[in-house]
């Protein structure tokens, strides 16, 4: 454990007016709190599939899925239209792992109509 | 700012170094911290707001209500690291060993970082975290951070059902 000693650095001069009491009665406890923001910003810096799975752990975690379930994230998806399989390919455009392909069973190569678009598409024709 | 200080130094003779410019910051238990200006506002965006506000930093005490002493400590030595390498394996490699050493540090600091606003540092320690999660079970999380499950198993079951490719 760190003594107080080992608060002064190099470049950072301390004036020491209290003793770290603080310290010792936090260290003992075992209760580990990590507030919700930090939680939501660790599970942002994984890929969404661990988040998804992560977000399991307490439903305090859960409220965080809006930010990174690539379901429901308002951010657009890059929606390539695939002519020789007859289907398309949606990409995340914040992380390029997390890409789903669909099959479009009535595809027409001719026309597209795309309905009911809640956040967007980024379309191209290949 | 850099080339004001650079006049100086052209200025007068090398011996006359200019001092290093300083401020203060106080911890919620009342402990100042004297910090190179240059070193704390590389890091810190609020600090380097609330100096552009100010107009200068002669005589400036920040307080930092919501971090204890041996917490700014310890952001304040990794910021040391971190100003002191040009990437970011070092701090990354001391980032991790305080995770291993001292989780609940760990997280005081990540907060700490959070609430100054340094956000290049704390992106870097969020990672450090997530690399760690991401290869854990839910379960394993749960336990490394004391966390109890609030969930009954229907709606557990419920979540992996509707989001089924996240649990494959």
């Amino acid at each position: 454990m760190a003594s107080p000693s080992d608060f002064i650095h190099i470049n950072y001069m301390i004036s020491s007016n209290k003793k770290h009491n603080g310290e010792v009665t936090k260290a003992n406890g075992n209760s580990r709190y990590i507030s919700i923001d930090l939680v939501e910003s660790v599970l942002m810096h994984m890929n969404p599939k661990d988040a998804m799975r992560l977000s399991t752990t307490c439903k305090e975690w859960r409220v965080t899925i809006p930010q990174y379930d690539p379901t429901i994230r308002k951010t657009p998806w890059f929606f390539t239209i695939m002519r020789s399989t007859n289907s398309c390919i949606l990409r995340s455009v914040v992380n390029e792992d997390t890409s789903f392909e669909i099959k479009l069973p009535c595809y027409s190569s001719e026309r597209i109509f795309i309905d009911n678009v809640l956040h967007g598409w980024l379309g191209k024709n290949s | 700012m850099s080339t004001e200080s650079k006049e100086i130094l052209v200025g007068e003779s090398s011996q006359a170094k200019p001092e290093k410019k300083t401020i203060v910051l106080m911890a919620s238990d009342g402990d100042e911290f004297v910090v190179d200006v240059d070193d704390i506002t590389n890091q810190s965006e609020m600090i380097r707001n609330l100096i552009s506000d100010m107009g200068g930093t002669d005589g400036l005490q920040v307080p930092l209500l919501n971090v204890t002493a041996p917490v700014l400590a310890k952001l304040l030595e990794l910021f040391n690291v971190s100003n002191k390498n040009d990437d970011d394996e070092e701090v990354t490699q001391k980032v991790k060993e305080l995770m291993e050493a001292e989780l609940n540090m760990m997280i005081d600091v990540l907060g700490a970082a959070n609430y100054i606003e340094a956000t290049s540092f704390f992106d870097l320690s969020c990672k450090v975290l997530a690399d760690k999660f991401k290869g854990m079970s839910v379960e394993e999380v749960r336990e490394f951070l004391n966390i109890e499950c609030d969930f009954t198993e229907e709606e557990l079951q419920q979540i992996h059902a509707e989001n089924a490719w996240a649990f494959d």
